[in-house]
């Protein structure tokens, strides 16, 4: 990365008296495995880096990016951003929510660097993981594994004065296994994700999870019963509750949805200027209340300055069941009004930043799992999912239990194979009366973008227990 | 034999010198565009341009990749990389990379893809179809992408050669009222055969159509696909088609090969032909492409 080029393209977009102008570079130093039923498939490993021009010239916007690091480059991608920008034509001009220029570094620690660990040792801490899953008494007809490790550092810059550094490790692993008992078969994925050095591996259990998925698909298989359909109270476990909170309020929540702007990609939002949910609208109970929060160290969705240069805090979304606040850009902020909260995201220098989650979750409540069981006559114990569905305004959806099981008097009793529950989202929220005391997050990766930007994130929340769902 | 060619040759002869069994190198110079819009206005235009060479190396089963972007350092690189074949561990199921001398047929790019720098014009004309339809209360949205690569391919087992590909590919959504929208695609691999007008028309029309919907029963009925949305359909099929996602089985395939699973009358093919936007000469190990592969009809 080449911090010179970068500034030197800024210096001239300024020349060429643009209304806003950005230079974001990025270099990604990359490792990744990938393992099949025990086998390493292939193992990559892969330098990027590159730069981008943004700028605000007669109200468009233009954006150019390459990866060819030398001065005569920089002037063609400058000069392409402003061709574009003024080709928009457009009618409302497009201007920036106000920011202040920032000065500043900022890095994730490692406590054992990626880098050190050796590609032997990596490859083998894996084969371990698949050893252990297919010993363990399960009969695992396949298995998928999927590590990667990025070293990202950035060097952004704008024509409002900033000038930021950053270095970001990340890794992240997804593992898919499936098991075949009884002429069935049951799947089950698991994604795992840390920002920070290889110590993660150590805290993520990778093969005690995946072990404990392994005998919930068989007993789903050999002992899991189908539910009678009907109204009942529903316990959500944590990761039922991130993927509702990440689906039904993180996404609808993003303000370029809001206004439109992904009408032909993600979609739309029910939320919308004039219709019957807006800022201060009732959508969940009174103890319902959704942060996105890209500030929790070591997070995967973690970050402390947005690809608009923007200082990241925590956003409350649904706050006591009332609509809150949007995940805003730049853009968005000033269309509606008000300031960034530092919610705009791009994967790689040759991508548009856009407005995206970072960790989302539900905040917890003051009573234990076992309260929160104790008090269902009769229910379900949805603990995960193994599908979900939702619509483009991310209004109606579905959701399929992978471990549940049945609740009569407060106690917990035989696997429920596959238990469905379709709601809408005020109808979800809305039926919430009490969330456990202890969070529990998930990785993920959130898809979103055209180009398809991935960008990781934590889903995740307490139990909720929900009183009176349609389950079948 | 181009520059190009010739240094992504080099790649290959360096680690073969250095010890690698087999390698293939790819060098796509590539070049995209794509507008997005919402609202009736163009939102932004983007632009990027990429340098890039895929490298895949085997030594003793050993299988390992990496992307070089930094072309001052190439030799370096490939080092680095067979030194990570070296401490990788062996996959007894890799069979090598595709080997023998082929003749590719001629790419059909169009060139007029690779110089075309102002694509908006293309969004106001599919914008202007919906209007048409819909009248002035229309909210639309979309995006137009344009691409135009040049590859350059050489194997340690034979196959070596040039493609150009181009495509240009435009979605839009049309919303006569909020709860009712018509989406369409146009896309071609020429510029010539590319009309903005129809995917703009389409959109729009379905958007006419959609007005005042009412809430359905539920109950069976006989289904018509629009092409877009059985397209879509297709390539969830397709992906899960491919070896690799039926052998960790994920995939609807698994035990299926030769088995029915439709009906005689559905034969699925993969084509890359020179009329589409996935137009490709030949593969990323050098092996041309065909016009028909994987499903013979009904059968898995």
């Amino acid at each position: 990365m080449n911090e010179d080029i970068a500034n030197y393209a800024l210096e001239y977009a300024k020349s060429k008296k643009a209304e806003y102008a950005e230079v974001r570079a990025q270099s990604q130093v990359q490792e990744a495995l990938m393992m099949r039923s025990g086998l390493l498939e292939a193992y990559l490993s892969s330098v990027d880096s590159g730069f981008c021009v943004r700028v605000i010239a007669n109200g468009g916007i233009g954006f150019a990016s390459t990866n060819k690091w030398t001065k005569e480059e920089a002037k063609e991608i400058v000069d392409l951003a402003f061709k574009y920008a003024k080709a928009a034509g457009r009618k409302d001009k497009i201007v920036f929510a106000e920011e202040k220029g920032v000065k500043t570094k900022w890095s994730v620690e490692q406590k054992t660097k990626i880098e050190d660990v050796s590609p032997e040792e990596k490859i083998s801490m894996f084969l371990e993981v698949d050893k252990a899953l297919v010993s363990c008494g399960v009969k695992i007809a396949a298995t998928m594994l999927r590590c990667m490790m990025t070293l990202t550092s950035k060097y952004f810059v704008n024509s409002e004065g900033s000038q930021i550094s950053s270095f970001v490790p990340n890794i992240g692993a997804f593992m898919f296994i499936t098991v075949a008992e009884q002429g069935k078969t049951e799947q089950a994925y698991e994604q795992f994700g840390y920002s920070g050095g290889w110590e993660a591996f150590k805290e993520w259990n990778v093969a005690e999870k995946l072990i404990h998925n392994a005998k919930v698909l068989s007993n789903v298989i050999t002992k899991g019963q189908a539910v009678k359909p009907g109204n009942m109270d529903l316990i959500c476990g944590p990761e039922v509750t991130g993927i509702a909170a990440h689906e039904s309020c993180g996404h609808p929540m993003e303000a370029d949805r809001i206004l439109g702007r992904e009408m032909s990609q993600a979609g739309r939002s029910f939320i919308f200027k004039g219709g019957p949910y807006w800022i201060g609208t009732r959508i969940g109970s009174d103890v319902v209340t959704i942060v996105d929060d890209s500030t929790i160290e070591h997070s995967y969705g973690y970050y402390l300055y947005d690809d608009e240069g923007v200082k990241s805090r925590r956003r409350f979304l649904y706050k006591n069941g009332i609509i809150n606040e949007f995940l805003h850009n730049r853009e968005t902020a000033a269309k509606l009004g008000m300031r960034s909260n530092a919610s705009s995201r791009s994967t790689n220098y040759d991508r548009e930043a856009i407005v995206r989650m970072a960790n989302t979750f539900v905040l917890p409540g003051d009573i234990s799992e076992e309260e929160l069981i104790g008090d269902v006559k009769h229910g379900i114990y949805m603990k995960s999912f193994t599908e979900w569905n939702i619509d483009d305004k991310r209004f109606n959806q579905r959701y399929v239990g992978r471990e549940a099981y049945l609740i009569e008097n407060g106690e917990l009793k035989h696997p429920i194979a596959r238990p469905v529950i379709e709601t809408t989202t005020p109808k979800f929220w809305m039926a919430v009366d009490a969330v456990s005391k202890t969070v529990e997050f998930d990785a993920a990766t959130c898809g979103k973008g055209d180009p398809m930007q991935g960008v990781p994130v934590y889903t995740g929340g307490p139990c909720l227990r929900l009183r009176g769902v349609y389950v079948k | 034999m181009s520059e190009v060619l010739n240094k992504t040759e080099e790649i290959v002869k360096k680690a073969k010198a250095l010890g690698a069994d087999e390698i293939i190198a790819k060098t796509t110079f590539g070049k995209y565009r794509q507008v997005r819009f919402s609202n009736n206005q163009v939102d932004i235009t983007v632009a990027w341009n990429d340098y890039v060479t895929d490298v895949a190396l085997a030594w003793k089963k050993r299988v390992v990749a990496t992307q070089i972007r930094n072309f001052h350092n190439v030799d370096a690189s490939i080092e680095r990389l067979l030194g990570l074949a070296k401490v990788s561990k062996e996959n007894p199921m890799f069979g090598g990379f595709a080997n023998g001398s082929f003749k590719y047929a001629k790419s059909n790019a169009d060139k007029r893809l690779q110089d075309l720098e102002e694509p908006t014009e293309y969004v106001f004309e599919a914008i202007g179809a919906a209007e048409k339809e819909v009248g002035s209360q229309i909210d639309s949205g979309g995006i137009l992408f344009t691409k135009f690569e040049d590859v350059y391919l050489v194997s340690s087992e034979g196959p070596i050669g040039v493609d150009s590909r181009s495509a240009i590919e435009l979605s839009i959504r049309a919303f006569s009222e909020r709860e009712a929208s018509g989406h369409s695609v146009e896309c071609s691999s020429t510029l010539k055969d590319f009309k903005p007008s129809r995917a703009g028309s389409k959109a729009g029309q379905i958007a006419k159509l959609a007005k005042n919907p009412k809430i359905g029963d539920e109950g069976v009925y006989n289904v018509v696909f629009d092409p877009l949305i059985f397209g879509s359909l297709l390539s969830v099929w397709a992906g899960m088609a491919s070896a690799f996602s039926v052998m960790v089985q994920m995939s609807v395939f698994v035990d299926k090969l030769g088995q029915k699973v439709a009906p005689e009358s559905v034969t699925i093919k993969d084509n890359p032909a020179s009329y589409s936007i996935a137009n490709c000469v030949l593969d990323d190990e050098g092996v041309p492409t065909k016009r028909e592969r994987h499903h013979r009809p009904w059968r898995a």
